[in-house]
């Protein structure tokens, strides 16, 4: 499997961060094959960028699709979501706002308080007024119920994204959906994975809330419904980063630290001893492996252990 | 129980014929260091200074082996006590010399036999360093500390002989694992001084 990676120059060239290919869960560890070192070489930048632009249309196809269908009102639609999984557009990327996307002035039914809109340069932004500006009657009951399938598929992309290791509950989650709007599970699927990789590449390469609507809009999701991710994601990501942070390579990694001392009463060379002893267990994990080191100290050498150990603790402290 | 029984005694007799004091000596405390490893060695070296044949010199080291050991398990350390081991009729210089040597050396076999005895695996030396994590394949910028603790075993001497297997294992913390660990190490801290302070 390989991954290719499209850089991130400013704001010219935004693209997916990203491809990979993987089976079941996109969430889980990349490196699966020899692909892994040529990604980040600065030789294939341009090389990337080329690849990333024929990534995208694909991507902005799914993204398309995911809009429509959750604006779709019926089985009709699941259909036309079903022939078109079969071939994405080839068309150069543009920027395509999706057509109702510019029937959408309307404030989302759970009300945030509206950032600054007009500086953004949005040719695909709606043409209405701005959410804070919103009339609330206004919105049909069809668009209503599409808001609220995105919200809640995207509600279940983070709580995915939050526990990587829930696999099962996240299928069965994204079954209910698609059998709760009577769409099929399969292209819904395909539909998914694409999307999480937009949080997969935010997080490698840390970027802000900002930065990830920005991406999304550049790919062609609607003003709000990037508004609506980006919030999630502000939520998110400070958990999110912390699980990244968790996943960083660590070399025998110390788990686990178990301690007992007492008095050495005899020995068979002294009868009365009477000396303290202190006994550690660490267990280290190597590899996928756990392995328990025994060790005893005397009572100086534990003095200058803890001695140590109070040292590194304030550098540590220092540098964080 | 008695330290040495008679013929054990009596071989000891075989330290009248050392030319000086100094040579009881050091006969004395290389009898206690040795653990029948390596016999023959002390032996010749027995055979020449105190010109004895090789089965009396390796019956009067056995018997200081003894001697000096049980000394130094049951603790004796007044020079009355000392005395009381020699049978009626010993060699009263010879008594008087071998107590004193003793006597002389007692504190430091008992320190050596502690040493010795055994244990775990022994934490030898510990040396640490801090590094600061700036990227990975997960993230591309961050800046974590984290703590590399290498420590160095040795495997039990006694057991071993006189080949000290000692290993290095090199254990990577972060921050957490760290204050873990200290939380750890000061509860055994306070609870060792409240033993102490009893």
């Amino acid at each position: 499997m390989e991954t290719r990676e499209v850089p991130r120059e400013g704001q010219s060239e935004q693209g997916p961060p990203g491809r990979r290919e993987e089976a079941e869960s996109p969430n889980r560890g990349a490196f699966k094959g020899s692909g892994e070192f040529a990604r980040g070489d600065p030789v294939q930048s341009s090389r990337g960028s080329e690849e990333g632009l024929q990534i995208r249309p694909r991507f902005a196809a799914w993204l398309e699709l995911l809009c429509k269908f959750t604006e779709s009102s019926g089985p009709a639609s699941a259909t036309v979501v079903w022939r078109r999984v079969g071939s994405p557009s080839r068309q150069p990327f543009c920027r395509r706002p999706s057509p109702r996307g510019s029937h959408f002035p309307q404030a989302p039914v759970a009300v945030r308080s509206p950032r600054g809109c007009a500086a953004r340069g949005a040719a695909a932004a709606p043409s209405g007024p701005w959410p804070g500006a919103a009339r609330p009657g206004a919105r049909s009951a069809r668009q209503q119920r599409g808001w609220r399938q995105f919200s809640a598929l995207t509600e279940v992309l983070f709580q995915f994204l939050r526990e990587p290791k829930q696999v099962e509950r996240f299928l069965a989650q994204l079954s209910e959906f698609a059998a709760g709007n009577k769409i099929s599970l399969g292209p819904l699927k395909n539909i998914v994975k694409s999307l999480l990789l937009v949080p997969n590449g935010a997080l490698k390469r840390t970027l802000s809330a900002e930065q990830v609507r920005a991406d999304l809009i550049t790919l062609g999701l609607s003003e709000e419904k990037a508004r609506y991710f980006e919030e999630q994601w502000k939520e998110n990501s400070p958990a999110l980063s912390q699980l990244a942070v968790g996943q960083t390579l660590m070399v025998n990694q110390l788990i686990d630290m178990e301690w007992k001392f007492g008095v050495t009463a005899g020995s068979s060379e002294l009868e009365k001893v009477g000396s303290i002893f202190l006994q550690l267990k660490l267990v280290v994990k190597k590899g996928s492996q756990v392995e328990p080191v025994y060790l005893e100290l005397t009572l100086p050498q534990f003095y200058s252990f803890l001695h140590e150990m109070e040292r590194i603790k304030t550098i540590l402290e220092s540098l964080s | 129980m008695a330290a040495l029984d008679r013929e054990e005694f009596a071989s000891l007799q075989f330290l009248l014929k050392a030319p000086s004091k100094n040579v009881v000596r050091q006969l004395c405390q290389e009898c206690f260091s040795s653990s029948g490893n390596d016999p023959e060695k002390l032996t010749e070296t027995t055979c020449s200074n105190l010109s004895v044949t090789p089965s009396e010199a390796s019956q009067l080291i056995h018997s200081l082996h003894n001697l000096t050991r049980h000394i130094v398990y049951h603790g004796l350390t007044s020079q009355e006590e000392i005395l009381s081991l020699f049978p009626e009729g010993f060699h009263q210089n010879l008594k008087n010399l071998v107590t004193k040597i003793i006597l002389e050396n007692v504190s430091a076999w008992r320190n050596e036999a502690q040493a010795s005895q055994i244990s775990l695996p022994r934490l030898v030396d510990m040396d640490w360093r801090v590094d600061i994590k700036t990227s990975s394949d997960n993230i591309s910028k961050m800046a974590i500390p984290t703590c590399l603790l290498q420590l160095k075993i040795q495997e039990n001497a006694a057991l071993c002989g006189d080949d000290f297997a000692t290993s290095a294992l090199t254990v990577e913390l972060n921050k957490q694992t760290l204050d873990t660990m200290l939380d750890g190490l000061g509860r055994i801290r306070d609870q060792l001084s409240a033993i102490a302070n009893k």
